[in-house]
């Protein structure tokens, strides 16, 4: 199994924290692209969607910690 | 939730659920089941029952079990008919692409943006990698080329493909 394929798999399991079809993901796609990439991308991340509180759902913090750009 | 396995199972669906061709009006069938079951796990979510998914395609039980045998393979099919609408055009114009990792990270949002589209879907494949039998993946495959044509650029770094 390669680094692609675990980042990639990382990457889905995000879909286990957001409401279906939500756009979630684009922020936590953004930072992988910031990992892959030699140089990265001048632009701002995706805003950031928060956990929904819900049964089944993992619990995180309200507001995100690390980068805030 | 979404086990590994579903995971796994999104990542290496392109050459899923091999199907022999089928007469007009079957594949008319199928076409039907498979956009009902799309639509009754994400309006009811994943534990939605095979009726309601026959009802809603208007089709009878036994015309949904001649054409799956679980709900597992109506799912494996579901998946792969969206990974091929959706992710398969846009890996075809990422490999003929000059800029491979620009093409990566295309392939990479069409593939988030039907996972999360059918997060339903995969969520009900959860635990089950005996699903995965036999299944290639022609995917990795694809991001494997284009991943080592990025780092021939030096666009991308030293990940493993």
């Amino acid at each position: 199994m390669t680094d692609m394929f675990r980042l990639l798999a990382m990457l889905i399991g995000v879909v286990d924290t957001m409401e279906p079809g939500s756009d979630a993901w684009r922020r936590p796609l953004a930072l992988v692209e910031d990992a892959i990439r030699t140089v990265r991308p001048a632009r701002p991340l995706p805003v950031f969607v928060p956990v929904p509180a819900a049964p089944g759902f993992l619990t995180g913090p309200a507001q995100p910690g690390g980068r805030q750009d | 939730m979404l086990a590994a396995s579903s995971v796994a199972t999104l990542l290496g669906m392109s050459l899923a659920v091999a199907r022999k061709p089928l007469r007009a009006d079957a594949a008319r069938n199928v076409d039907k089941i498979i956009t009902a079951a799309r639509q009754c796990f994400r309006e009811f979510g994943p534990e939605v029952p095979l009726q309601t998914i026959a009802t809603t395609a208007g089709v009878g039980p036994a015309t949904l079990f001649r054409n799956f045998a679980d709900k597992e393979e109506l799912v494996l099919a579901a998946l792969n008919r969206q990974l091929r609408l959706t992710v398969d055009p846009v890996m075809d114009g990422a490999l003929a692409d000059m800029d491979a990792a620009a093409g990566l990270l295309r392939v990479l949002e069409a593939l988030m943006a039907a996972a999360s589209d059918d997060a339903n879907l995969l969520c009900a494949v959860a635990g089950r990698r005996e699903l995965l039998t036999g299944i290639t993946g022609s995917f990795m495959e694809s991001v494997s080329v284009l991943l080592a044509r990025g780092q021939g650029q030096e666009a991308c770094a030293r990940t493993s493909p």
